[in-house]
Order: C-alpha cells, then sequence, then structure tokens
C-alpha cells in the first residue's frame, strides 16, 4: 500500500504546512473524537479529589487531584504515604502544565514533510497502526525478523517489560535504552549475582530499610555514593534522607559536586569525577589494613576466605583438592577450602602479616556451608599459598593486592580527596553498628560501572552492614526471599528471571548442575532455542553479557550495524518514550544512523526534537494523570495511579505495541514470527484497568473506583514486611539459609562474572555464548577515565553531570514554571578556575569536548574541585517552537544539551557496555547566549496550558 | 577571484552533492528517487511521472506520496519542471509578475519533469551496473555467494526464509571484525544486492536485469 494524504498535489506543501500547525497546536480535531460530555462552562462546578499518585520521577509520589469538571486543577500530596509524607515536588506539582500543554499531541500523527520538519499530518488510529504493521511485516518479510527493532527510556518512560518484549514477540534480539547500562541495569544485575538480593539504589526503591519511620529506625549511617536523593526523588526518599538526618544519623556524601544532600552531610568527599575506583580502593585498603571489617561477617557470610586458583580465579571446591572429602552439605551447596586458623595457632589474621608457605600450606582445610558456630574451621582472611600443585589465594587476599596501592595519599592524588577528610569518613562508616552505602546512578554512567557497583555492594558485605536494622543492605517484603524456608536461589533474565521461566533459559544460580539441567529439560525446545538463539545474536552480548540481565542489547553496537549494516541491519524502529536525541550519548553520532533507519514509529504526549528530527510516525500517549498504574511500593504500602481525566485520543503506553502487533499477526494469517507470549502488555483500557484492580483486590475497575478508600492504599503490615537476618535462619536442609548465590554466601569476590565472561552462564544457558576478549574483574579495581584531566592539556577540566529538582531526564521541559525556574543549564565552576578564564557569575560559557559545543549559564561556586564541572542534561524545545521563526529554528537538544559532548565509543564497561556519560575532558570559555534560547518568564508564554477546555474523552480501546 | 569554469563546478559539484542527499537521507526513497531520475531523462508529464512511480515496487512502502518525492528531486536540482497551459506552451512568467496565485493555477495545465544535467550524471554514477560491480570489487570473497543468490532469484520470487537457507553456512556469511557471533545474518547479503539494484522485492526477491547481466558478465 502507497502511503497516500488526500490533499492535492499541487497544495500539498501548503497545506501540510498548515495540518503542522494544527497538530502542533493541540488542536483537538474534534471531529475525531467521540465526546461523552459537553462543555462544563455552563454548569456549575463539580469538584473532586482523586487519590493518584504522581509520575514525575519514577519513585511515583502518592497524591490528590483536584478535579473540577473534569479538569484537573489542583495537585498535592498525599499525607498518607509514609515515607513522603504529602510532600510533592516542583516535578509532580507542574504536571498540570504538561498535561494541558498547547504542545500535546491528542492525535496520531503522520510525518508530512522530511525528517526534520515539523510538519505532521492527523491521521486516524486505524490509519495509523495499519501504517506501522504494514511497515513492520514488510520489512521482516524482506529480510528477517532482526530488522525490527525497539528502544525506550527518556524520562516519563513507562514501557520496559513492553519495549523487552515487543521484539521477542517478533523474533528480534534487539531492543536498547539510553538507561540500561547507563542505569541501574548494572546494579540490579550485580546485587542479584552478588547475593541474590536488592541493590543499593534508592532512587528504584530497592533500599527501603533506612526509610522506616523514625521511631522504628535504627538507621545510624547512610553514605550517599553518587546519589542525589534531594534533587532525582525530592518529595520521597529526598523527604526520607531529611528525616533521617534529623533524627540524628550521620551521612557521607561522595560526589563530584556539593549538592543539597552534600551540605547536610558530616562528611562531603569530592571525588573528581569518574574517579571513584581509586576512592573505593582506598576504603578497602584503610578497613583491611586496620581491620575495621566485621571478622565474622566476612569469614563466614562472604566468600571473602576462599581459596581461589590463581590461573582459573574461580574458588576451588574441597572435593577438587581433597578427593577423599565427604561433603555434609548437598549438590546445591559446595564446600570450599580454605586456611584453617585452628592450624594456625597463635597467629594472627592480618594483611600486613606473612607467614610461611609451609605453615599456610599444611593449614589448607575443607570449609563445608554451616552457621559461623557450627563450622569446623576459622577460615584465614589473607593468605597466598602453593597446594598440590596449584597457586592459591583467598579473595580476600586478592581485594588486599588490588587496593594496596591506594593509600590514603595516593587516592587523594588521584581523586582529589583531601587524605584527612577521607579517613574521617572512613572511620565514621566503619565504626558505625548499622549503616550502609547507597549506589547512586553516577556509578553507571561511566565505563567504571562494574567496579563502582562491586566495591559499593563488597563494603557493606565486608562490614556485615547485610540484613540488620538499619542496613541498606537489608531483605525486606513478601515471599520466600524475606522469611526463607528453602535455599534461596537467584532468577536470571529478565526481572526477577520472567523471562527464564517464560522460556526456559538461564541457570538458576543456587541450583545445583543437576537441578538446573533437569529443570531446562522440562521446557519446550522450539521456545528455547529461539530465545537461546536471540540471546547469542544480540547485539554486543559476547563482550558485555551482562546486558542480558534485561535481554538488551549494547547502544554503540546497535548504532554501528545501522550504519553498516552488519551484522544485521536493524531498520524499523518503534521508540516507546521520550527524547532520545537529548538521552543518548554522542546523540550528534545517530543522525549519521537516521537515513539508514526504514521507518521510525513513536510514541509519547508531546512532540519532542527526537520525534521531530527522525519519527515518521507519532502515537499519541496518555499523560500520567490520565492512566492507570499501580505506584512503586513505598515501605510495603503500594498506591494507584488514576485515570484522573482524559483528552484526545491519547491511550496508555501498552497499547500502541499491541495494536500494531495484532494487525501484523492478521497480515502473517494469525501468526507472529516470534516467542509465545512475546509481547507482555495491556492492549486496550479496558485490560489496563482490570489488572490495576485486581493488584488491589477489586472485583474490577469499577468496584475499585466505587471503593477507593477500601481498596487504596493497600498495605503490608510491617512486622510482615521488614525482617532481620533471613540468612540465618534455619530452612529445609537444615542448613541456615544463606543467600541466593552459588556459594550460600555473599559474593564479594564475584565469582559469577568470571562465569559469564567465558560462557555466559548464567544467563546463557543452555545453550553457551562465546568468550568475551577477556575476564571480567571479579573485584573493584581501578580503573581511570579514558579521557583524564591529569594528562589532557587540551581539554583541561573533568565534567560530570546531575539532575537538577525541576525536570526527570527530557520530561517536564514544556512545564512553563519549571522552565522560568530554570531556563537553562547551569555549568557549575570554582570561581578560582573562572577568575583565570575571565567567567563572572551567570555569565554564558561555551562548553567543548572532542565530539562537539554546547552553551550554558556559568554558576560560580566552591562545591566543585578546581578543574571539575558539573551541569545539567538539558534540551530547549522552544528552539523548535512554532513560535519561533522559522530561520531561528534549529534542534533543541543541540544547543545545551550534555549528549552532543558525551562519548559512546570505546573503553565501555567489560560487564555491561555502559559508555562515558560523566567524568570525560572539556574546555570552557566565555561565550553568548544562543540565539533562539528562552530565558526570560514572558518568552515561556506559548507554552502556558490552553487545552483544560478539551472535551474529556472515552477510551480509544 | 573564483574564475567562471571554477564557479560553474563548484555550482554543479553542490548539486551533486544537493541530489545525492536528497537520494540517501530516507532510505525506503533511495531507489524510488533513482529511478525517477532515470525515467525523467525523456521529458514526462506529471501524470506519466506519477504512475511510473506508482508501478515501482519500492513505492508500496514509501512513506510520501508521488508529488513529494518529485518536488525533493525538483528543490535538490536533480529534476526540471516546466508548467505548461492547456496549448502546452511554456507559462511565461514574466508576463504573470502581476498575477494572483489562484489565476496561474487556473492556467497551469500540466507539470513536465525532465531530468537535468546534474541529475543524468548521477543516474550513470548510481547505474545498478555500476554499483554491483563496485560490490563486486569490494567484496571479492562473497562474489560467489552474490552470483548464487541472483541465479536462486532469477528463476522466481523468493522468500527471505528460501534465501536465507540457500546462504546457510556459506563462508560468506563470515564476518571479519568481531561481533556477536562472528557471522553476519544472510539479511546483510540480500541488504547489499538490493542496494546495488541487483534484486528487488515485490512479494518475494526477484533478480532484476541487471542482476541478470551481472550474472551473465
Amino acid at each position: 500500500m502507497a502511503i497516500d494524504t488526500t490533499l492535492s498535489r499541487r497544495t500539498f506543501a501548503k497545506a501540510s504546512a498548515l495540518t503542522a500547525a494544527a497538530a502542533a497546536i493541540g488542536v483537538s480535531m474534534s471531529d475525531l473524537l467521540v465526546e461523552t460530555d459537553q462543555a462544563y462552562a455552563d454548569s456549575a462546578a463539580e469538584t473532586k479529589v482523586v487519590k493518584t499518585s504522581c509520575h514525575g520521577c519514577i519513585q511515583m509520589c502518592p497524591a490528590r487531584a483536584y478535579i473540577e469538571n473534569g479538569v484537573v486543577v489542583k495537585l498535592e500530596g498525599d499525607p498518607d504515604a509514609p515515607v513522603s509524607r504529602g510532600s510533592l515536588c516542583l516535578k509532580g506539582i507542574n504536571q498540570i502544565h504538561t498535561m494541558y500543554s498547547p504542545r500535546r499531541v491528542l492525535h496520531p500523527l503522520k510525518r508530512a514533510g522530511e525528517r526534520g520538519e515539523n510538519k505532521w499530518e492527523v491521521i486516524s488510529w486505524d490509519e495509523a497502526i495499519e501504517l506501522a504493521a504494514t511497515q513492520i511485516t514488510q520489512a521482516i518479510d524482506k529480510y528477517g525478523p532482526y530488522s525490527f527493532f525497539s528502544s525506550v527510556g527518556g524520562g516519563g518512560a513507562y514501557s520496559f517489560i513492553e519495549a523487552m518484549t515487543m521484539p521477542m514477540a517478533l523474533g528480534s534480539p534487539t531492543v536498547f535504552e539510553p538507561g540500561c547500562a547507563q542505569c541501574y541495569l548494572p546494579r540490579y544485575a550485580t546485587s542479584a549475582l552478588m547475593w541474590g538480593g536488592h541493590s543499593q539504589s534508592i532512587a528504584d526503591n530497592d533500599v527501603q530499610e533506612i526509610f522506616r519511620p523514625i521511631e522504628d529506625n535504627k538507621t545510624e549511617l547512610v553514605v550517599l555514593w553518587g546519589a542525589q536523593p534531594s534533587i532525582s526523588q525530592t518529595a520521597e526518599s529526598g523527604r526520607g534522607m531529611a528525616e533521617l538526618k534529623a533524627a540524628g544519623a550521620k551521612t557521607i556524601v561522595v560526589d563530584p559536586c556539593f549538592t543539597p544532600d552534600a551540605a547536610k552531610a558530616d562528611h562531603w568527599l569530592n571525588v573528581r569525577p569518574a574517579a571513584d575506583t581509586s576512592l573505593l580502593l582506598s576504603w578497602f585498603r584503610y578497613i583491611f589494613v586496620n581491620k575495621l571489617y566485621d571478622e565474622e561477617f566476612a569469614r563466614y557470610w562472604t566468600d571473602l576466605p576462599f581459596l581461589i586458583d590463581v590461573e582459573t580465579k574461580l574458588p576451588v571446591e574441597a572435593k577438587d583438592l581433597f578427593p577423599d572429602y565427604q561433603s555434609p552439605t548437598p549438590a546445591n551447596t559446595p564446600a570450599y577450602v580454605c586456611v584453617d586458623m585452628n592450624k594456625l595457632a597463635g597467629e594472627e589474621d592480618r594483611v600486613d602479616k606473612e607467614l610461611s608457605a609451609d605453615k599456610l600450606a599444611a593449614a589448607v582445610a575443607p570449609f563445608p556451608y554451616s552457621l559461623p558456630k557450627d563450622s569446623p574451621v576459622v577460615p584465614k582472611m589473607f593468605a597466598t599459598v602453593e597446594f598440590g600443585g596449584r597457586k592459591l589465594k583467598t579473595a580476600a587476599q586478592i581485594y588486599w593486592e588490588e587496593a594496596e596501592p591506594w593509600t590514603l595519599e595516593a587516592a587523594e592524588e588521584n581523586c582529589w580527596v583531601p587524605a584527612a577528610r577521607n579517613e574521617a569518613a572512613i572511620l565514621e562508616y566503619a565504626n558505625a553498628k548499622v549503616g550502609g552505602i547507597v549506589c547512586g546512578v553516577a556509578a553507571e554512567q561511566t565505563p567504571a560501572s562494574s567496579p563502582v557497583i562491586v566495591g559499593c555492594m563488597g563494603l557493606d558485605a565486608l562490614m556485615g552492614y547485610v540484613n540488620k536494622p538499619g542496613c541498606t543492605l537489608t531483605t525486606y517484603g513478601e515471599g520466600e526471599k524475606n522469611n526463607p524456608t528453602k535455599r534461596p536461589v537467584t532468577f536470571v533474565n529478565g526481572f526477577d528471571g520472567m523471562f527464564s521461566d517464560m522460556y526456559g533459559v538461564g541457570a538458576v544460580i543456587g541450583m545445583s548442575p543437576e537441578e538446573n539441567e533437569a529443570r531446562i529439560n522440562a521446557f519446550p525446545k522450539e521456545q528455547q532455542e529461539l530465545m537461546n538463539q536471540i540471546m547469542i545474536d544480540r547485539l554486543g552480548s559476547v563482550e558485555h553479557k551482562g546486558l542480558t540481565s534485561w535481554c538488551h542489547s549494547h547502544i554503540p553496537t546497535v548504532l554501528e550495524a545501522i550504519k553498516t549494516g552488519e551484522p544485521f541491519k536493524p531498520r524499523v524502529w518503534f521508540d516507546m518514550s521520550g527524547n532520545k536525541l537529548a538521552m543518548l550519548g554522542n546523540a550528534t553520532s545517530w543522525y549519521e544512523a537516521f537515513p539508514e533507519v526504514d521507518f521510525i514509529i513513536g510514541q509519547y504526549p508531546m512532540l519532542t526534537s527526537f520525534h521531530i528530527e527522525a519519527c515518521d510516525l507519532v502515537f499519541p500517549l496518555r499523560e500520567w494523570l490520565e492512566e492507570p498504574q499501580v505506584n512503586m511500593n513505598q515501605l510495603g504500602s503500594i498506591w494507584i495511579q488514576n485515570e484522573c481525566t482524559h483528552i484526545g485520543e491519547t491511550v496508555s503506553h501498552s497499547i500502541p505495541a499491541a495494536q500494531v502487533l495484532e494487525r501484523c499477526r492478521e497480515k502473517w494469517g494469525g501468526k507472529l514470527p516470534g516467542l509465545i507470549p512475546g509481547y507482555l502488555g495491556a492492549p486496550s483500557e479496558k485490560a489496563v484497568k482490570e489488572e490495576v484492580a485486581g493488584k488491589f483486590g477489586a472485583k474490577d475497575w469499577d468496584d475499585l473506583q466505587k471503593n477507593l478508600d477500601t481498596y487504596v492504599p493497600k498495605f503490608i503490615p510491617y512486622d510482615d514486611y521488614f525482617k532481620y537476618n533471613q540468612h540465618e535462619v534455619i530452612v529445609d536442609d537444615g542448613l541456615p539459609a544463606g543467600f541466593g548465590t552459588e556459594s550460600r554466601k555473599f559474593e564479594a569476590y564475584v565469582i559469577q562474572y568470571i562465569k559469564m565472561s567465558r560462557t555466559g552462564y548464567p544467563f546463557f544457558y543452555p545453550k553457551p555464548q562465546k568468550p568475551a576478549s577477556a575476564d571480567y574483574h571479579p573485584t573493584c579495581f581501578f580503573l581511570e577515565p579514558h579521557e583524564t584531566p591529569l594528562e589532557d592539556k587540551e581539554y583541561p577540566f573533568a565534567i560530570t553531570s546531575g539532575r537538577v529538582p525541576y525536570f526527570h531526564h527530557g520530561t517536564m521541559r514544556h512545564a512553563p514554571f519549571a522552565r522560568e525556574l530554570y531556563p537553562v543549564p547551569e555549568v557549575k565552576i570554582n570561581p578560582a578556575d573562572a577568575a583565570e578564564l575571565g567567567i563572572a557569575h551567570m555569565d554564558w560559557v561555551k562548553i567543548e569536548s572532542r565530539r562537539g559545543e554546547i552553551r550554558g549559564r556559568a554558576y560560580l561556586t566552591e562545591g566543585v574541585s578546581r578543574k571539575a564541572l558539573w551541569m545539567e542534561r538539558f534540551w530547549n524545545p522552544e528552539c523548535f517552537d512554532e513560535s519561533v521563526p522559522k530561520e531561528k529554528q534549529t534542534a533543541g537538544w543541540r544547543e545545551c544539551n550534555i549528549n552532543v559532548l558525551t562519548k559512546n565509543t570505546a573503553p565501555f564497561n567489560e560487564v555491561f557496555g555502559s559508555y562515558t556519560n560523566r567524568g570525560f575532558t572539556v574546555r570552557i570559555s566565555k561565550d553568548k547566549k544562543p540565539d533562539n534560547v528562552w530565558v526570560e518568564p514572558k518568552e515561556f508564554q506559548p507554552f502556558m496550558p490552553t487545552l483544560q477546555s478539551e472535551p474529556v474523552t472515552e477510551d480509544v480501546f | 577571484m573564483t574564475s567562471m569554469p571554477q564557479a560553474a563546478n563548484a555550482a554543479l559539484e553542490s548539486t551533486l552533492a544537493e541530489i545525492e542527499r536528497t537520494l540517501t537521507r530516507q532510505s525506503l526513497h533511495r531507489e524510488i528517487l533513482y529511478k525517477t531520475l532515470a525515467f525523467c531523462q525523456e521529458r514526462r508529464t506529471m501524470r506519466e511521472v506519477e504512475d511510473a512511480i506508482a508501478s515501482f515496487p519500492e513505492f508500496k512502502t514509501a512513506t510520501q506520496n508521488q508529488y513529494f518525492l518529485m518536488n525533493s528531486l525538483v528543490e535538490a536540482g536533480g529534476l526540471s519542471r516546466t508548467f505548461v497551459d492547456a496549448a502546452g506552451e511554456e507559462l511565461d512568467w514574466e508576463n504573470l509578475a502581476s498575477a494572483t496565485d489562484e489565476e496561474i493555477d487556473e492556467l497551469i495545465a500540466d507539470e513536465l519533469y525532465e531530468t537535468t544535467d546534474a541529475g543524468r550524471q548521477i543516474v550513470e554514477l548510481h547505474a545498478p551496473e555500476a554499483r554491483l560491480n563496485e560490490l563486486a570489487a569490494e567484496e571479492p570473497a562473497r562474489v560467489g555467494a552474490y552470483r548464487d543468490v541472483l541465479a536462486f532469484c532469477a528463476d522466481s520470487p523468493r522468500s527471505y526464509r528460501e534465501v536465507a537457507d540457500l546462504l546457510a553456512g556459506s563462508s560468506a556469511l563470515t564476518r571479519t571484525s568481531a561481533c556477536a557471533s562472528g557471522r553476519i545474518q544472510p539479511s546483510v547479503l540480500i541488504d547489499k544486492l538490493n542496494v546495488c539494484g541487483g534484486i528487488i522485492w515485490d512479494g518475494g526477491w526477484s533478480t532484476t536485469r541487471e542482476g541478470k547481466e551481472f550474472i551473465a558478465s
């Protein structure tokens, strides 16, 4: 079918410009709509208050919406929410401006000009679905399933599962997200591998223990390592941290920037951007040397005393060194080997005290799994030993050798944190009875993602800050993990291993080889083989196997494949949210890829520069005041995100893909070429609502709405939700539960990283993946940024970035009041550096990297070190706005967005492929304001909300 | 100071670059635009050009209508457009300087399209024969596989799966640089033959005239 318009040929250009204007200003085209309510102007105002949740960031604070005659007029926090306690931040409050923005997309739009021209034609949903399905089926018919790909991310992105599973339904391996390896996936995956538990992220609601109501809260100390809750999740974890601090807890903030959390902290460690590994290793070194670690936990509940074969890098099992040894534990709980202190009578276990080789060799002994009190051995932490012709070191010894060079002074020289300040912070951390590290997204913004995460997790394990009241790494929730009755296991591949159980791929960590084989053999072969092949063929999955945790592709490898066509060309793109150009590293490099992509489908409530510059078709999505969802968990309570109103022909986020897939199925005679069930997303609003109702235990949506106060929130009593020392509970095999790892210990030495790098285990199972070019590091290790200010004379500053309270990623940039408050990015610079460069406070400056240049306004502060810069990621939708003269229009993200500068080329993080969003080098100079960037409040007038008079509409599907 | 021939050359270079950019900025339109330039090497009426474009198999997935595509070639300098009145005479724009848009619309009976000199250079430069020869020169190790595919699709239209099966196990699917599996998908070879004008999709992959000539060469 040729794509045709109803426009006359000669007047095409003029007419399409008119439709562009109409679409861009949000004209409703109300003759296309089913109008359910007449305009309310003539009738008395009807006001109601509806329970809902904000979705201004991912924490989703419970909120209340005041609705007058179908129009949301006011939002406020819900005072019953246990952490946010009635708070709602700027992002939440400003949602009314986004909801009723004149720049909303209310109907499906088809491109009417060239990519890059803001010209659109309003089409019907049926036409839009047909167009998308035609392009997808044609591409797959011609080039096979791998020609399809999807993406998600960029703020306001709810479609993580949908973006993962739409390619699966079509038999394609390709999905990516600008976050993912740069945001949360490495923490999520690594924590599962290290202890089978949650990560140290508070943004993602993993850490909950430290936010318990103050009367029950035992937290003494929190380290915010590259996290800024006061800014990123102001009303929830920001509020929670403020409450905790007010109650007397100590905090340490590790951040290149003096954030609001740093301002309240007891210690601020001004680490050089992306130089966290030397700082972390200095903590390990200091704790090892001064023996500040929790000796019992480290010895008996971590793998640090295990003897590691230096050649294989894997722990040695007792049966390998002692063939006659009969392990007292089952096959799923191997006995390992250690150096037994009982055989070294009178000797101290100190890192700085060497013992003779003979003495150590005589003390090598099996180390069966048990409670500490039942252990036949007292394992030595630090040792190097020759035994049976093999060179063995304890995992702690290997860690020590990584950390040994990093004295406080060496760390200061490398990462710029003064030695005395560093020492005071380490002592505060190590001397707390309970505490823990919160590891923020900063870890994942650089190729050092895995060593930083492993380091932060490893420190808490070393200190025994695990499963205790007040610790960040404390298990909570419902089910087996919190109430163990059996040997804990960890499923991989998808969230909680969801794809493992659907398709029979992935070994279960904690099952014996025989148990895994039996389990995997029970799955139907056809689906299993298809899924396994998809995983093996996924772009970047040989080198960066950790991405398989979410079944994601490596972004730079996807870009390369589009540009070169090899090893296959992703050619029809379904993006499920946000402004990819504002979010992707070195986004300019994607310009070369767009002409090679046959068709690009977007879905979002607004047109962003990505949609204008790249998309051929845009599906209109509901804003969060319109879309029913279930909230993230706040301390065991779940809340509703409600359908407060609904305008235009917008739909919930899962629906376009579901509808397009259904049309593809029809075109292919009732079958899709991929996995079954494949796509996981509701196809209609009714299904969306029923799913939400079901999660609250309501009969249906009507029942839920009529009895909202009964069903919402749904609470798990604190006594059931918060439990402690779960690893010590004796389970059905007569042993303490331990952790969901192979050793049942907290694997601070990440055994699974080594295995994964070689075969892909546990993700790639039963069929292995090819080995990566090198083994992954099983410990934290030193990694200097590829571009470093220690050597770079041409670009002498190290830059980092972070969020500001007004926006979450690419969202809210059309919200006029938010933009008035923070119209352009501020570039924080030390006053001494600014003076040398002739830059005054609030001067416009140019920042240049080896990849491009942008502008911002200088913010002079001692809150960044000399030769360090900080700025916000920004994009300026006004640059493309219809209100700006044509000759001045530019792609708004190019003016001030740090992703013009960031680096998406090697080196990448070895495990996850994370690239360099932070910690690269730039230079800065005084400059002038970009022509078309708005700064003055009155300039934002075109963004003021206008759609309050839109009719409230019925569900489209 | 730039001499006249130099200035003319620079203008031609600029036009060639603009046509090239227009041809390559949307992969779904690449071959349609090329074929339109080739078709208009003889002067054509608007209807003839629209019908021709509609007949191209590639047009089934085009994202714009014929007029938009023709217009983009005119704007790039690859096609010339002449407005003619009912008598077939070119409109005299000097005499129409004061006429309104509506009056001009009334006068225009047709539009004639013809490939410009720059457009003809592009047609020659990117002739399928030349593209196929370039491909063979760039990838000598895969020439055998390319010939196999061209021969396979010469008999009757083939599905992707059929071509993929034909190539299964072929050394032509080996990639020299590192990639996920060390091998490329069969779609890579199919895409390259399609981009070079050796095969075309019309419900199945078929070998073009130029593709058949390539096998015979």
